[in-house]
């Protein structure tokens, strides 16, 4: 399971946790999220998310 | 709609919230005939001129008047995918884990400052707190010594900060102009030493500049014109808003004793109290979009083109969104808060948010531990430029 960080506002996805408050199960993987989820904190597209580091 | 808003009236600078609760009710959108622009004022319309980046353009600047696209003016004049590839580059240095690394240095900066003021008896909380510590913090990020640039950044922030919503005032443009090219004349050498550093093979060292210079993503690197715009940027975006902030922070628990006196006794609240002082006085009362192709605002039929000013502080106050969005509650839900519009929102949401959050809650909890009593000397002054929401002068005691 990986983390992805939002560049714009540096919100945290994490797809071992999901966001279940916003319909999304744990386990659920970046590359699934339907192509126009937006991030929760700030508003952007999947296009301003990458990869967090180890 | 009626033009019964005027941005520039003492009415409205003098008492944004009054107003904004007023033009929520009754004036959702507004057309100022006088001045040209459009204004939006329900946080749901905010939000959904934020996330429509097709439609909303940041390429004719963020102010009221038509800045020419650029496109190495970076990230404010940016649309996609242009921005998304500066955003993702500037995130490589320029990011939480920078930011919250400032902390430290930042928390015995504040108690130096405090320690001054405790010995003069008194202290202006704008010009000898808020003032320096946005400054100090941006020239660590840049490498620099605050005691010897921190008087001339400041001088290039009232000027350019106050250029923004300048009412296309000639003698404020030129002032601008001259304080733009010693920015430009100050920064170029800098930036050009660090590209050139990288390009002999060398390490231009660890601020924040040299950092940007380094970010290669697939061989694409930020351009000379790019770090100078960040440069500038950082130190008329990160300071002046900061400063007011700080200065709101005090001027409303002068304001809501009774607010401070909760703070005093849970001070764990300060966070939420930061997150409710942004949210009562958003340092800028609104920036703006430029519509791509004709839209509607409400009733009205908005030509391509056009400037529309999107009000995070009436989003702020909007009753649907903040129970009782009149009262300055510092108990308020942590949950509402996270819906504040101070830092705007979308793909152009300010990226030093966390850097401001940080500066403001080191201020409030550093001070709230040394002076649990404080009181007014004097007149407030007013900030005095119509971009910022603050004051210029608080004058306490304790």
């Amino acid at each position: 399971m990986r983390k992805w960080v939002c560049f714009s506002c540096f919100f945290v996805y994490d797809e071992s946790l999901g966001l279940p408050a916003h319909g999304i199960p744990p386990g659920t993987r970046f590359e699934n999220l339907p192509d126009d989820w937006v991030c929760p904190d700030c508003g952007s597209p999947k296009a301003y998310f990458e990869l967090q580091p180890e | 709609m009626t033009d019964d808003f005027d941005f520039y009236s003492e009415e409205f600078q003098n008492n944004p919230g009054d107003t904004f609760e007023r033009m929520i009710e009754h004036c959702p959108f507004h057309h100022s005939e006088r001045w040209g622009w459009y204004s939006v004022f329900r946080h749901a319309d905010v939000q959904s001129i934020v996330n429509a980046n097709e439609t909303y353009s940041a390429k004719w600047g963020p102010g009221p008047a038509y800045s020419p696209p650029e496109a190495e003016i970076l990230l404010v004049s940016a649309d996609p995918p242009e921005h998304t590839r500066q955003k993702r580059a500037v995130a490589r240095a320029f990011n939480l884990k920078s930011m919250l690394d400032m902390e430290p240095g930042l928390r015995k900066y504040v108690n130096v400052l405090l320690d001054q003021a405790q010995a003069r008896g008194r202290c202006d909380l704008i010009a000898d707190i808020g003032i320096p510590v946005p400054l100090w913090v941006i020239c660590r990020f840049l490498g620099l010594d605050y005691a010897e640039h921190g008087a001339r950044f400041r001088e290039w922030v009232e000027i350019l900060a106050g250029n923004v919503f300048a009412q296309n005032k000639p003698e404020v443009a030129e002032q601008a102009a001259a304080a733009g090219a010693e920015m430009a004349a100050f920064f170029t050498p800098l930036v050009r030493s660090k590209m050139a550093a990288i390009a002999a093979g060398n390490d231009p060292g660890s601020d924040i500049l040299s950092e940007l210079a380094k970010v290669d993503i697939d061989g694409w690197r930020l351009s000379e014109q790019n770090l100078l715009s960040f440069a500038n940027f950082l130190v008329i975006a990160g300071s002046g808003t900061t400063t007011n902030t700080i200065g709101n922070f005090f001027r409303l628990m002068l304001d809501f004793p009774d607010q401070y006196a909760v703070l005093r006794q849970q001070p764990e609240l300060i966070g939420n109290a930061v997150e409710e002082v942004l949210r009562y006085d958003a340092p800028v009362h609104g920036l703006f979009r430029t519509n791509n192709m004709p839209v509607h605002l409400g009733e009205m039929d908005v030509p391509a083109d056009s400037k529309i000013c999107l009000m995070w502080g009436a989003a702020n106050r909007d009753p649907t969104v903040f129970d009782h969005p009149q009262t300055f509650d510092i108990t308020r839900d942590p949950e509402q808060l996270k819906q504040i519009m101070s830092f705007g929102g979308g793909i152009h949401r300010c990226m030093g948010a966390p850097l401001a959050r940080l500066e403001v809650r080191v201020v409030a909890e550093e001070f709230v531990k040394r002076f649990p009593d404080f009181r007014e000397l004097g007149t407030r002054v007013p900030y005095p430029f119509a971009t910022l929401n603050g004051l210029d002068h608080l004058t306490v005691t304790w």
